[in-house]
């Protein structure tokens, strides 16, 4: 019976997985999302690009990539559960269950998670892997010690998926000291994935080169925007309700406190001078809400709350306002319409491309793309003016196509 | 199996990686070791990338030396992405395919 209605949960989680997903595909592939569908290398380090990549032979590449990481976000509520279980972590609140409803709330109406879910970026993967790193702080002592070069091995994914992933090592060095292991150990554990990390990031200058050309792009806004954005993205990560709880319970319940949880207070504080140096870009949001989600428990698991179902209805109302309005986008970019009628017009040769643009026309392209220069006129299949050509070409041989957004011209 | 072998095993699995990250290092070094190549090797792949109309993201350094550089250029596309080896010369920033 039990087993029943968790199956059944757990269709209508990926119900609401499907649809998200479903939401994102509305816009298209976004240029970052390019990025990593085809392997294109940079910024980030190669695991999870590199898995995408070997699917690039599927007509349905986007989409399955969009289901399985809204599938992965959505459906991790489970070890939100199963963290907040009172069995576990010996919680003074008994684990009520409207205690522990409000806490998967809290991951599941984040503007966050719902505008993000079906997402091909990094930033949601990452969110995943912190809630790993959670949860595994809270699973018997018997069972993490067993098995610390999981431990490591998780570690390693997590960073060769996404540099910020490297601010976790307060989480995992709790982890692996909780499991028993020795501070040399832990920092064995810890510091060589790092190095090889490091190691891995010499081997791809271009990489490099963009991180030094950006690493200060985020403070060039000024001090008050910068504030403005952090702020911002503190909301979204957890719709302003869990935002709030989950500070005060990360902060409140910290080392000066008794029940005080310094690796998670510190994994917080990494994450916030990080994201409020960055360019702020509103996908960090979502790297807010695990830490939100360990902050609520924090709370919850203090004490009995008899407050919990006005703070959810506080939830689901600003989660509805916030996601209106960070919507991702329902509209394609040009990309997509533009190289379809270019595919049917049925030439052969490079495709030029005037302005500047995005890894998007690279994915849905099949044929090489190149920046446009005249002298290239004569190989090429199509040109694409997404500023007037300059110099322009000798257009006699060549046929505008209509109906597109873009000034963009086939062979005849 | 026991917290030792594990670390062993652990150790072992990142060994390898590290391994192959130091040689391709050892292939580029020049680029960190030498700022005049640094900058010569940056210049000849901005000159090189605007007069072939390639994309910067598309080409992947893998040996430096004085006085050239060898790039893998891969056109990321859907699908098959065609790869195409050359050198570049630093003091003229010709193009060739390599040997």
């Amino acid at each position: 019976m039990r087993l029943k209605k968790e199956w059944a949960i757990a269709g209508a989680l990926e119900l609401l997985a499907v649809t998200l997903a479903n939401w994102q595909a509305l816009g298209g592939v976004r240029t970052d999302e390019a990025k990593y569908l085809l392997n294109i290398p940079y910024p980030h380090p190669p695991f999870i690009r590199s898995l995408m990549s070997m699917t690039e032979q599927f007509a349905f590449q986007e989409f399955l990539w969009r289901l399985l990481l809204a599938s992965l976000m959505i459906q991790a509520v489970w070890l939100v559960w199963d963290m907040t279980n009172p069995e576990r972590s010996g919680a003074k609140s008994k684990g009520h269950l409207e205690d522990r409803i409000m806490v998967c709330a809290g991951w599941l109406l984040s503007s966050a998670v719902l505008t993000q879910a079906g997402s091909i970026t990094m930033a949601p993967i990452l969110a995943v892997q912190t809630l790993v790193f959670l949860w595994m702080r809270t699973r018997p002592v018997d069972d993490a010690s067993r098995r610390p070069a999981l431990v490591g091995l998780w570690w390693l994914t997590t960073i060769f998926t996404s540099y910020p992933g490297v601010l976790l090592f307060p989480l995992v060095w709790d982890v692996l000291r909780r499991g028993g292991r020795s501070r040399q150990e832990a920092a064995l554990y810890i510091f060589v994935p790092v190095a090889l990390l490091a190691l891995y990031t010499l081997t791809n200058p271009i990489a490099i080169a963009i991180m030094v050309v950006h690493h200060n792009e985020g403070m060039g806004t000024g001090l008050a925007a910068q504030a403005m954005g952090f702020g911002r993205l503190w909301l979204i990560g957890g719709s302003a309700v869990a935002s709030v709880v989950g500070t005060w319970g990360i902060v409140a319940c910290s080392p000066s406190s008794r029940s005080g949880d310094r690796p998670l207070l510190l994994a917080f504080l990494f994450m916030c001078v990080f994201v409020f140096f960055s360019i702020t870009p509103r996908y960090y949001a979502i790297l807010f809400t695990p830490l939100f989600a360990g902050g609520l428990w924090k709370v919850f698991h203090a004490r009995r709350h008899p407050h919990v179902f006005p703070l959810l209805a506080c939830l689901i109302s600003t989660s509805a306002i916030f996601t209106w309005f960070v919507q991702p986008a329902r509209v394609p970019g040009p990309a997509r319409e533009t190289m379809q009628a270019i595919d049917a017009a049925k030439a052969s040769g490079s495709i030029l491309i005037f302005g500047t643009f995005g890894h998007e026309w690279q994915y849905e392209s099949r044929q090489e793309i190149r920046r446009y220069r005249p002298e290239f006129a004569k190989d090429a299949a199509a040109i694409v003016c997404l500023n007037p050509c300059e110099p322009m070409f000798d257009t006699s041989g060549w046929r505008r196509l209509p109906d597109l957004s873009v000034e963009a011209w086939a062979r005849k | 199996m026991n917290h030792h072998s594990q670390y062993r095993l652990f150790l072992f699995i990142l060994f390898i990686p590290g391994m192959i990250f130091l040689f391709r290092i050892w292939k580029i070094f020049p680029l960190f070791a030498n700022a005049h190549t640094r900058e010569a090797a940056k210049t000849a792949m901005t000159t090189v990338a605007a007069r072939e109309g390639w994309l910067l993201s598309d080409m992947l350094v893998t040996d430096v030396a004085d006085d050239r550089i060898r790039l893998i250029h891969r056109e990321h596309l859907r699908g098959n992405d065609p790869e195409t080896c050359h050198t570049i010369t630093l003091t003229d920033f010709s193009l060739h395919p390599c040997d």
